[in-house]
């Protein structure tokens, strides 16, 4: 489509507001992401507007600090399993939802999406709960163990797969399937073969939106981790109790960037804008 | 290819009846057009006899083996649908590449016959195209060569034109019906569009409320309707309802005496195509009925006339556009003329109308 095919639009007050009010949507949501990636260079350890100068020392004093890199990379691991784990069971769920009207289907339904609805602290805390009652039960540890974080990670990561891959499987139409049964393909090649891969998109949307869900949480982590695995949300938290300088805001714009780049590859081979 | 048994075949969704007592035989090569209106069961037919439904009771034959118990993969018929169906994820060759490769068949083999199928509907050109880069008409054709290359027992269409244009509509059904014949195809092709049924068709099966209600050639059913619903589904028909008055005689609840050829003791009611009457200023032919003309619609090749008979009776008359087109002077509103047929055009009912 060419814009000089077109006349030029008269702007009517109703467009212009909404313009304005789009652009400041924007800014909100934008202003503190630029701004903590700013603050990152200034000079200043106590911050100070405007800065004296700007220096890239918070970054290397954010790479030498142990903690962030032993909690980058266990988060890295947590999340990774988490998402893996949770799209497998999600993709199951979500099948079942939608292939079998079983009673109960519903409720089912609602259930899985709940910790998309629950303040993450709640969460958090009914599942410690939970954990320290099966303790009690089986008499060995879960609070504090990678196992018992991954478990409630993997809780976490199950809505998003769950909701992006059944709308995806409500569009599908199903006589795609129908036709690959009447070509000869059992049900188990039809859905390995035709379904699995049309719901490719929804399915690495899941995977990403997993990811993050798990890799930047820090309610339902707080109870749950052990001395010696920190999440990097954690170790971030604890460096500021006793520090306000700008290395947060370094560690912060690395992980701004790195989700960003995640999601600039993956919007290359799936369009995640015509999913969410 | 094979012939196919429909033994008193039975569908039930819950308490609604779908499909009730339907038997037919359906001759090797032949295709068999099930017609009717949304709902009627044609739809439901289609999918047991492919195997997506199971029959709540009776048996379906194809070439002689009872398949009733044959789940959908094995039962080796090539089924075309509404929406195209194809495979969004693979290039068209892959698409008529997946039944060959259900059925393990060798690589080099599988090669020829995708590029015979693909030849057959002309589309070689676009073997490595993506399905949504193609028109409607064209995926609908890929779609044909994916069903055709499997070499199926029985051919099976539900509504192939209908998410077609009105052009592409008549190509495709035109390619449907040469390489059913050239093949030898036995062919079921389910449609609600009575044109494109009669057209295609050896022979057709009319539908309604799970009950068929004719099966014949498009011209049997046409110009011997077995019943009401028949005759009025099928093209146009102007009913007369009243009783037997006599040899060769009928006469209708309106007082008018009519001589009808086939009339018996049971004729409460007969009918006459539009295009088998005439308008005239004077009685004519064996039948005149007085008729004062409503309103009349030109189409081209001919011209809708809608009349209003005794008691208020909606007629209506198809004349053809000739070049003679004198009687056409005729044609004002409010006009006071005579509607003439043939006593040997007229169909005999023994079923009252529901006006």
């Amino acid at each position: 489509m060419t814009a000089s095919k077109f006349p030029a639009q008269r702007l009517y007050p109703g467009k212009l507001f909404l313009r304005v009010f789009v652009f400041f949507v924007y800014a909100v949501m934008l202003c503190p992401l630029i701004f903590v990636i700013w603050l990152s260079f200034f000079k200043d350890a106590i911050l100070y507007f405007p800065p004296s100068g700007y220096t890239l020392q918070w970054y290397q004093n954010a790479w030498q600090n142990q903690a962030f890199i032993n909690g980058f990379i266990f988060s890295m691991q947590v999340a990774l399993v988490s998402a893996l784990v949770g799209v497998c069971l999600g993709v199951m769920a979500a099948l079942g939802i939608i292939r079998y009207k079983f009673r109960g289907n519903k409720p089912v339904n609602t259930l899985l999406l709940s910790p998309l609805l629950m303040p993450g602290i709640v969460t958090g805390i009914a599942i410690y709960l939970f954990y320290l009652r099966t303790e009690n039960f089986l008499d060995r540890d879960i609070v504090g163990t990678i196992g018992g974080l991954v478990l409630a990670h993997i809780c976490l990561t199950i809505p998003w797969t769950v909701r992006l891959v059944s709308a995806s499987m409500q569009g599908l139409d199903p006589s795609i399937e129908e036709a690959a049964r009447n070509l000869g393909a059992n049900g188990r090649v039809a859905f390995l073969r035709i379904t699995l891969p049309m719901l490719r998109p929804a399915i690495v949307a899941a995977a990403l939106f997993s990811f993050i869900v798990s890799f930047e949480n820090l309610e339902v982590s707080l109870s749950l981790v052990g001395p010696g695995n920190t999440t990097l949300p954690i170790a971030i938290m604890q460096y500021l109790e006793f520090n306000l300088d700008p290395t947060i805001a370094a560690v912060s714009t690395v992980q701004i960037l790195l989700l960003g780049v995640i999601m600039l590859v993956t919007d290359r081979f799936v369009k995640l804008s015509q999913l969410v | 290819m094979a012939n196919v048994s429909l033994i008193n075949l039975k569908k039930q969704f819950g308490k609604s009846l779908a499909v009730s007592d339907f038997s037919l035989e359906i001759a090797d090569g032949e295709l068999v057009a099930f017609l009717g209106p949304s709902g009627c069961g044609k739809t439901t037919t289609l999918r047991m006899i492919a195997g997506f439904l199971d029959p709540t009771a009776g048996r379906i034959l194809i070439g002689n083996d009872d398949v009733t118990a044959v789940p959908v993969h094995k039962r080796n018929t090539g089924m075309v649908f509404q929406r195209y169906a194809l495979f969004p994820h693979m290039t068209v060759a892959h698409n008529v590449s997946f039944g060959l490769e259900m059925r393990k068949v060798p690589a080099a083999e599988r090669e020829r016959r995708i590029g015979l199928a693909l030849d057959m509907v002309r589309l070689t050109e676009f073997k490595d195209r993506y399905p949504r880069q193609l028109s409607g008409g064209q995926q609908q054709r890929v779609a044909i060569a994916r069903a055709l290359a499997i070499e199926p027992k029985v051919f099976l269409l539900d509504e192939p034109l209908s998410n077609l244009d009105a052009k592409l509509r008549l190509e495709v059904r035109e390619d449907i019906r040469a390489l059913q014949q050239r093949l030898g195809l036995t062919t079921i092709f389910v449609t609600h569009d009575q044109e494109e049924a009669l057209a295609i068709s050896d022979r057709m099966a009319i539908m309604h409320d799970g009950k068929v209600q004719q099966v014949g050639t498009p011209q049997d059913l046409y110009e011997k309707p077995a019943n009401l619903f028949v005759a009025d589904f099928l093209g146009k028909m102007n009913f007369f309802s009243g009783r037997q008055a006599g040899e060769g005689q009928f006469q209708t609840q309106e007082g008018l005496q009519l001589k009808v050829a086939a009339v018996a003791g049971d004729t409460v009611t007969i009918g006459v195509r539009p295009e088998r009457t005439e308008l005239s200023s004077e009685p004519a032919s064996d039948n005149s009925v007085p008729v004062t003309l409503k309103s009349c619609a030109f189409l081209g090749s001919h011209i809708d006339v809608v009349l209003t008979g005794a008691g208020q009776q909606r007629l209506s008359c198809q004349l053809s556009n000739t070049a003679a087109g004198s009687s056409h002077q005729l044609l004002q509103e409010g006009a006071r003329l005579f509607m003439n047929f043939k006593a040997t055009d007229c169909v005999v009912f023994s079923e009252r109308g529901a006006r």
